[in-house]
């Protein structure tokens, strides 16, 4: 399963809206994911699998306690063989921004020599 | 009868306890060399990676740095980070505080996460020189018993 869709796949279900790399709508709660991808496990000029370095991040509004939240998307992760996550306290314009960093991995890869 | 033996343990023995010694001189001198290639991780990723900040001319990956190597119990650590801060229109902002939005994004802003990949990226070319450092030392002090 690539990353998107294990990320979709695993948070979805926490009844949030999850958007891939940014949003600017109306939405007051929601998650952005977004990826770094690495070459991983090289082998005869080849990565044999692929690392990603991961970012969910949870917007919400500054009155509303998000740590239940941020429980429930770190089980999800984990759950979803995601690597244990990381959560960094940040704040937007418009209220709380929490970044939760993980890590996801998986094989097949074809990127060409690299 | 055959008969099976090792010798030598005791000088690494020696060295192991002479290991949990390193002077700060060499740890400072090492970490100082590793934040410096650090450092130059973090330019590079950011430039690779579109970092900026739209209201200036003054390039945020030109505010990298350092600060000096600081003690601590069981060994020490430096920090790469950014220096000082910048006018956009009436407010200042810190330059470490564009370099978060950049990593961590914000609403409308795509995250451009370059600290965690250079430091992921890079990690074994930040090791280097510290490992060539205290290599040195070792070498130099078993040279002189």
């Amino acid at each position: 399963m690539s990353c998107d869709s294990a990320l979709q796949a695993a948070l979805k279900p926490l009844g949030l809206p999850v958007f891939p790399n940014k949003y600017s709508g109306p939405e007051l709660e929601y998650l952005v994911t977004n990826h770094t991808t690495l070459g991983a496990a090289h082998g005869g000029d080849l990565a044999q699998a692929a690392r990603y370095l991961v970012q969910v991040h949870y917007y919400l509004p500054d009155k509303k306690n998000p740590n239940e939240m941020l429980a429930q998307i770190c089980r999800a992760l984990a759950a979803a063989d995601f690597s244990c996550p990381d959560i960094v306290p940040g704040h937007s314009d418009h209220g709380q921004h929490w970044a939760i960093e993980c890590e996801y991995c998986d094989g097949g890869v074809d990127y060409g020599a690299c | 009868m055959a008969r099976v033996s090792l010798e030598g343990f005791s000088e690494l023995d020696k060295m192991f306890a002479k290991l949990g010694n390193v002077p700060w001189e060499v740890t400072s001198e090492a970490l100082d060399k590793m934040a410096g290639v650090g450092e130059d991780a973090v330019r590079r990723t950011g430039r690779a990676m579109g970092v900026h900040d739209p209201e200036s001319s003054v390039h945020i990956l030109d505010k990298v740095t350092h600060t000096k190597p600081k003690k601590t119990e069981g060994g020490g650590f430096c920090e790469v980070t950014f220096s000082g801060s910048r006018r956009r229109g009436n407010t200042t902002t810190r330059n470490s505080e564009i370099a978060f939005i950049n990593e961590y994004g914000k609403e409308g802003q795509q995250a451009r996460p370059f600290i965690r990949q250079a430091a992921e990226q890079y990690g074994d070319q930040i090791a280097d020189p510290g490992e060539e450092v205290v290599g040195d030392w070792m070498v130099k002090t078993f040279n002189e018993g």
